[in-house]
């Protein structure tokens, strides 16, 4: 089935899905008071791993999802308990898959030891607790549920099988088996259902079975019985078929090897069928086309019932099923929801951005329209103004994921950390459905990690000091997400020992990192931002070796970010990342230096304001500005980014416009010549085909086809103490 | 000359060059490597960078840096009028503009055609250079053009 290779794309994607969910939900179990049908949707995820790993040959997951699954059955049937020893084996499981997901989709070599010890270990814990029970792979588990008794055996798992040892019925294993289909297409040619969502399948044919998949078609041959169609779809989320056959199929389950052989051909057909391509192509050519697209994420609802025994054509297979239990929530979110390669997006947020450039440019020109034109022109422009702002936020919400998908890893992450430091620690997440841009959730991962990893090792004492402190020994990390007008704020927040000033002042000097200028609070915690920097007395493999934290501030400055950190002795530390909400768009005030057009970021600006006389005040020879009862210290754009020689001091700040910014940092004012507009700008990167360029965020094009630059202010306060005579002004904090 | 080189039935491969005048010398680049080539604008100057580095320009939507190889390489005089020529180059997945005085011709070389760059006399430094190669009654110049835009003497892309 070489064309099946085309869908490991799909199978990774849902597979990794399916093992995140496994991961979250084996995290939530609690033991004292199981959840069942938390436990039915992990089996179910093993389940569909299970299968989809055994179609595309992915053996080495198949393996151990199987021994994984009956663990799981076991437990859902109540003849298990799972303690947490139990879930953390199966957690390492989960683990062991993914690393050989990864192998899959690397096309690396499977680590076949790893894979056998994590087996042996859950079959041994298996054979610990459940000796007296049925769990072997050859026995055929007995249907006991009323619906299924007859039901049994005739399961054609296609994907297990390469032979298929029942010619005498018309068995489509739609997979690897090409002989039903030279049957049917001699009964029944075109018609026959092999294929995915072939709408009108075998309707007419009594023999001729349809395996499809998520389609109805099965109930063609339902009508003879009364059995069960089973659809096992391979990306299925589909409750109904598991909860109604859970009995029959799961019993089953260690039989699929077996499973061809068994007799009763009369009966139920299980489809495993899953991609059949081939079969599509082949049989159902023309119909194909339109259900092509739908059929990998569509539920299958296997459940079909026989009563509706013919078919009439429908598009697609889901619609004509008659779900014999309320089709689960799953389905709802899946049938509303469609996966775009998040290249089409970036293509889309780039068109867009060149709609916003577009879009100024007939601001531009609708300036110089003639008089009796110029009022409808203005109505459509304010018009075509407000689209192109909705479309931008509409396709801007589309690149947008919540956090959660970032904050999901570290409830595990904490637990690992607090059993080997033998803390312990609970996990508190707020704020999980904060939206953020996909390309930040990538990059915001790693430095998130290291904070966390950070507050666990160092912030959170261990249990016999918290209680000699008079702390509850369980220490609490808090993990919340907030948006705030243009920016998402994160905050990580322990209720640890909290930072120890006077260790980070003497680790900087043996350290020989300069210490700033007055060593205010704030000032001694940016120093563990310093490249090599670490106060942990000893190295753990968790953290300690001060590689982590410069990484971590350099990493989120990067993404037009910033941490801030406030931490009290023996109360907690708390780390506050502040991030763009997106990357792409920006508001700004766009400013004339020297003959060029400057972007300086709305976010960042104060207040604009033409100084009078006596605002300036000249010390040490450089002029500083008096304004909202402070000093500001100034930055000459038209010395620094523009080219002109002479600098501020020489010239009348009176006729200059002062922009004053603030950053996390500090504030000040730029310098410009002459305020132009506030304009929403596409930022285009600089170094995609030249460099960084100390200043600046990046470049935009203006309405005129020109380049302006975008002024990055937070790199601009280097500037400051050079401009602006007063070096102790540069750092001021904000507020 | 052109007639010998061009007329020749020869199993060696041909390679394409673009040639281009910098001042009063002629000089070729691989064709590969041009991505098009149109006239100079004016450019948004960039703070604190080399003169050489003229600015950058939009090129349909991408921020493309433009440099000037005669005030590099002192060649000539950079005069900006409408007949100067900008030659947009492909390298390294990079989008790089170069000024030059004029496009003149498309030649075709084997690797035969192509003598040794000589150590001295010509104004940019021999690793940047494939070699020489007559046409008519003079010389051009063959530049290693990859090796000269992605050289750290340009700086044009950050070292990673």
């Amino acid at each position: 089935m070489d064309n099946l290779s085309q869908f490991n794309d799909a199978f990774f994607e849902e597979a990794q899905e399916h093992l995140e969910t496994m991961e979250t939900l084996l995290l939530d179990y609690d033991v004292v008071a199981p959840d069942i049908e938390e436990l039915n949707s992990v089996f179910r995820a093993a389940h569909s791993i299970k299968g989809g790993s055994a179609i595309f040959g992915f053996t080495a997951m198949t393996g151990l999802t199987h021994v994984m699954e009956n663990m799981l059955d076991l437990a859902r049937n109540e003849e298990l308990e799972l303690t947490n020893e139990l879930i953390t084996v199966l957690l390492e499981t989960v683990d062991v898959l993914k690393d050989i997901l990864n192998n899959y989709r690397n096309d690396e070599e499977i680590d076949w030891d790893t894979v056998e010890v994590s087996k042996q270990r859950l079959e041994n814990e298996l054979a610990n607790v459940a000796n007296d029970l049925p769990v072997g792979n050859a026995t055929e588990a007995p249907s006991n549920d009323g619906s299924n008794s007859e039901t049994e055996a005739e399961e054609g798992f296609g994907f297990f099988e390469d032979t298929v040892t029942e010619p005498d019925e018309d068995q489509g294993f739609g997979f690897f088996d090409d002989e039903p289909l030279t049957q049917l297409s001699s009964t029944e040619g075109e018609e026959d259902g092999f294929g995915f969502f072939d709408e009108n399948i075998s309707s007419e044919s009594e023999d001729d079975q349809g395996f499809s998949f998520f389609d109805e078609d099965t109930e063609s041959e339902v009508s003879q019985s009364d059995e069960e169609i089973e659809g096992f779809g391979f990306f299925e989320q589909d409750d109904d078929a598991l909860n109604v056959d859970m009995t029959t199929d799961e019993a089953d389950q260690p039989l699929r090897n077996d499973s061809a052989e068994s007799k009763n051909t009369q009966s139920s057909d299980e489809g495993y069928g899953f991609f059949d391509e081939k079969m599509k192509a082949r049989q159902a050519q023309d119909k194909v086309d339109d259900a092509n697209g739908y059929g990998i994420y569509s539920n299958g609802d296997g459940n079909a019932q026989a009563a509706n025994s013919v078919q009439k054509p429908s598009k697609f297979a889901t619609k004509s099923k008659t779900p014999t239990k309320n089709a689960p929530e799953a389905k709802s979110t899946e049938a509303t929801s469609i996966r775009v390669e998040t290249v089409k997006i970036d293509k889309l947020v780039n068109l867009v951005g060149e709609l916003v450039i577009t879009q100024s440019m007939l601001n531009l020109i609708g300036q110089d329209v003639h008089e009796a034109m110029a009022e409808k022109m203005m109505t459509a422009l304010a018009e075509l103004e407000r689209n192109t702002r909705e479309i931008q936020e509409a396709v801007m919400s589309v690149r947008m994921l919540p956090i959660s998908f970032v904050f999901n890893r570290f409830p595990r992450l904490v637990r690992d950390l607090s059993v080997k430091m033998e803390k312990q620690i609970e996990l508190v997440i707020e704020g999980a459905s904060t939206e953020i841009d996909k390309n930040l959730v990538e990059k915001i991962s790693d430095p998130l990690t290291h904070l966390i990893r950070n507050s666990v090792d160092h912030g959170i004492e261990s249990p016999e000091i918290r209680a000699a402190s008079g702390k509850s020994e369980k220490g609490t990390v808090r993990l919340s997400a907030v948006q705030k007008g243009g920016e998402i704020v994160i905050s990580i927040l322990d209720d640890g020992a909290g930072l120890n000033r006077e260790r980070i002042v003497a680790k900087a000097e043996e350290k020989g990192i300069d210490l700033p200028d007055p060593l205010t609070d704030e000032a001694v915690w940016q120093l563990i931002f310093a490249p090599g920097f670490s106060t942990a007395a000893e190295v753990t493999d968790i953290s300690g070796r001060g590689v982590g934290m410069d990484v971590v501030r350099r990493n989120i400055e990067s993404l037009g970010g910033r941490v801030e950190i406030t931490s009290s002795q023996g109360i907690g530390t708390e780390f506050v990342i502040s991030l763009p909400l997106t990357l792409a768009i920006l508001d700004g005030m766009c400013v004339q230096a020297e003959e060029q057009i400057f972007v300086v970021p709305l976010v960042n600006i104060v207040e604009s304001i033409q100084p009078m006389n006596d605002q300036i005040r000249v010390i040490k020879g450089s002029k500083i500005l008096w304004a909202r009862e402070e000093y500001w210290p100034l930055v000459d754009i038209g010395k620094r980014l523009g080219g002109r020689a002479e600098s501020i001091n020489s010239l009348d700040l009176t006729q200059s416009i002062v922009v004053l910014v603030e950053t996390a940092k500090s504030r000040f004012g730029l310098v410009v010549d002459t305020l132009v507009g506030q304009q929403q700008v596409v930022i285009k990167s600089l170094e995609r085909h030249y460099r960084r360029v100390e200043g600046v965020a990046g470049a935009t094009i203006m309405g005129d086809g020109g380049v302006a630059l975008i002024l990055d202010v937070d790199s601009l306060t280097q500037f400051i103490s050079s401009d602006s005579g007063g070096a102790s002004y540069a750092v001021r904090a904000a507020g | 000359m052109p007639s010998e080189q061009q007329g020749n039935v020869s199993s060696m491969p041909t390679r394409e060059f673009l040639t281009f005048v910098l001042g009063d010398e002629t000089y070729a680049l691989d064709i590969m490597t041009v991505k098009e080539i149109r006239g100079y604008e004016t450019t948004t100057k960039i703070a604190n960078a080399p003169s050489f580095i003229k600015g950058v320009i939009n090129l349909r939507g991408d921020i493309v840096p433009i440099i000037d190889l005669r005030i590099k390489f002192g060649i000539g005089e950079a005069t900006y009028n409408e007949w100067t020529i900008v030659i947009m180059l492909n390298i390294h997945e990079r989008i790089v503009g170069i000024v030059v005085d004029g496009v003149s011709d498309v030649m075709n070389l084997e690797e035969d055609d192509i003598r040794p760059a000589p150590e001295f006399g010509v104004a940019f430094d021999s690793q940047y250079l494939h070699g020489l190669a007559a046409l008519e009654d003079h010389m051009v110049i063959i530049v290693d053009i990859e090796a000269l835009i992605s050289s750290d003497e340009l700086g044009i892309f950050e070292t990673a």
